[in-house]
This record gives C-alpha cells, structure tokens and sequence, in this order.
C-alpha cells in the first residue's frame, strides 16, 4: 500500500552484522522483513541507510529471494521471486535479477532482468542471455502469461 | 613400680595423646586455612573509587568509578562493586557504561561486568543511544543477569548472553554481540530481532 514505506520496517534474521558509521545492516540466515503489506524474504539481505535513518536499498539474495506486496486497496497481492531482488526505496523500484519472476493479478511474467515500479504498478523485464538448463524464459526471451479478462455478464 | 614412676608415666601418655588430638584436628584446619589462606591474599583495597584516564592531548580518555575495589594477590584480580565507566569517544558524548559487579584482570587488559550491564549515551543530535545485556531469572528476581568481557585495548566487547540495543529510529535485540567500539560495529550472534522505526524516505 502506499503507506507501507511510512511504517516501522521489522526485521528478523539468524545472524546480524550492523556498521552503524557506514550504516549498513547485514542480515544473515532465515531473513524475514516486513513492512505495512510489504515482505521481504531471502537468506542475506543488505539495508543501507540514509543519514536520516530512514531505509535507502534494501537487497535481499536468496534461492530464490521472494518479496510481496498488496500495491493499492482494491488489488490483489503482487508477488515477486528472483535470485536477488533490489528494493530502491527512493524511486520506489524493484529489481529483479536471475530467474526472475513476478506475478501481477494472475499474470506471470519471467524473464533474466526484471523493473517493477511500485508507483505506476509497471513492469519492464529484459530477455537475457540464453538459459540452458530447465529454465522458463526460452533461449533468453521475456515470458508471459497473462489471464484473459473475464467478459462482463 | 613406684607411684612416683607410675605418676610420671601417666603424664607421659596425657601428653602424648594431647600432642595426637592436636595433630589430628591441626592437619585438618591449617590445610583449610592455608588453601583459604593461598587463595586470597588482598594486598590493597579501596572505598570510593574515582580513577581517571587522560589522553596525551590532555583530554580525557575515561573515567571509572566504583563503590568498592578488592584486589587479590595470588590472582591479581580487583573485583569492583558497582562499576561505572564513563568512556569518552569524542568529548561531548560519552558512553556511561554500569554493572552490579566487575572483574579488572591482570594488567587491567581484561574487564568483566557482571549482572544489570547497562550502557547509556546522548547523540550530538539530542537522541539517546542505550543497551542492556542480560535477562532476569523470572519475573520477581529484578536483577538482569549477564556477563560481558571488555578487551579494553583492543577496544572489543563481546557477550553470549541476551542483549538489546536502543537508538532514536529503531532496536535491535538477539542472543550473543560481539562490539567493535572503535569502528562502531555490532556483530549479533542468533536469534536477531530489528525494527526501524522511520520509514524508508521518512524524513
């Protein structure tokens, strides 16, 4: 929701190594974030902060790393999963990368390199290089599924 | 046999079996005594304790007070009552660090705090940066039982017990730290729980 960045960030993890001069906070182990509607879920995860406290980027790296989020009131759930994931709080972007995939009211979309922006609910995605084994995005293309609307009785 | 001789004899083995008694009961009571004995010897203890420590530059470099200070020879440990220190990284905000007990080791490289550590500092921007080690036993026993060793050369900290870390935007809490204080960072060993007050651009 567009409240969720003026929540408190809640954070759980097995281990932490905080540098509170550089203000950079590493999480390590069965990391758990939450804020407002937003998760974030990997097994290290990277917050660097502003000199104000605030949250700047939050990197979380994972196999695969998963974030989710409700984007408005009246919209389902948006659910991303990538090998790294970069929330850039200022731009209010999400980055994808390796195997990413993010799935938007019952559209999927794969690809190597993806950008969802939280405010304009957009998502841009790049092919990439081809993935040999087992991978969804054929010879480095940009996959999708989209649901077709159901037609108004 | 004589009385007289008869007489004599009889002191004789009073005597002995007195000397007996006494060497039976001596052995046990002087090994106690010595072992007590060897184990502390307090060659000098002081009340009110008020030490300061300044920098070349005539700053200063820390203050520590205590209650009472013991020193043992044998071990030349000084065990502290109520310890506080005042630790000056930069002049106008200080680090008050306190505990209910302290052990300074040998050449004063060690220092261990016992029970209640608490440790408490003013920001230059007015916010108050805090931490506790320790947890109490239960809910009627008040005293917050934990250990830190300080490595006051090496300027490092560390502890296996439960801490928690205060700071105007948020708290940070888990199960074992390990403090770098010169560089001003804090490992946190399991169990790691944060939460950040502000938002992400709250500012």
């Amino acid at each position: 929701l567009p409240s969720d960045s003026q929540q408190p960030i809640h954070i759980q993890a097995d281990k932490a190594d905080l540098d509170n001069n550089k203000g950079v906070l590493v999480y390590r182990g069965n990391v758990i974030i939450t804020q407002g509607t937003m998760k974030v879920m990997g097994h290290t995860v990277t917050i660097v902060r502003n000199k104000d406290g605030g949250v700047d980027v939050m990197t979380s790296q994972g196999s695969p790393a998963y974030f989710e989020q409700i984007p408005s009131a009246n919209e389902p759930m948006i659910k991303a999963y990538g090998s790294m994931i970069q929330y850039q709080t200022a731009n209010k972007k999400i980055v994808l990368e390796g195997n990413a995939k993010v799935i938007q009211k019952n559209n999927t979309f794969n690809g190597s390199r993806m950008v969802y922006d939280t405010e304009k609910g957009t998502i841009s995605a790049v092919g990439g290089t081809k993935t040999t084994t087992g991978s969804t995005s054929k010879g480095g293309r940009i996959n999708m599924v989209l649901e077709p609307e159901k037609k108004k009785q | 046999m004589s009385k007289s001789l008869l007489y004599k004899l009889g002191i004789l083995l009073l005597l002995i079996m007195v000397v007996a008694v006494f060497e039976y009961f001596d052995d046990d009571t002087l090994k106690i005594d010595s072992k007590y004995k060897k184990d502390a010897t307090i060659d000098y203890f002081a009340d009110d304790l008020d030490v300061t420590q300044y920098k070349t530059d005539g700053s200063v470099d820390y203050n520590i007070t205590s209650d009472k200070l013991t020193h043992v020879q044998e071990k030349d440990i000084s065990y502290l009552v109520k310890p506080k220190a005042l630790l000056y990284k930069n002049q106008t905000s200080p680090w008050q660090i306190t505990s209910n007990k302290g052990e300074v080791g040998p050449k004063g490289d060690t220092i261990v705090l016992i029970n209640d550590v608490k440790g408490i500092q003013a920001d230059e921007k007015g916010g108050v940066n805090s931490f506790e080690i320790g947890q109490q036993a239960n809910d009627t026993d008040p005293v917050k039982y934990g250990k830190v060793n300080v490595y006051a050369n090496k300027k490092y900290a560390e502890s296996n017990d439960y801490v928690i870390f205060n700071a105007p935007d948020g708290q940070t809490s888990g199960n074992g730290v390990k403090a770098h204080m010169d560089t001003n960072q804090i490992e946190i060993l399991s169990n790691v729980k944060t939460k950040i007050n502000r938002g992400q651009n709250a500012n």
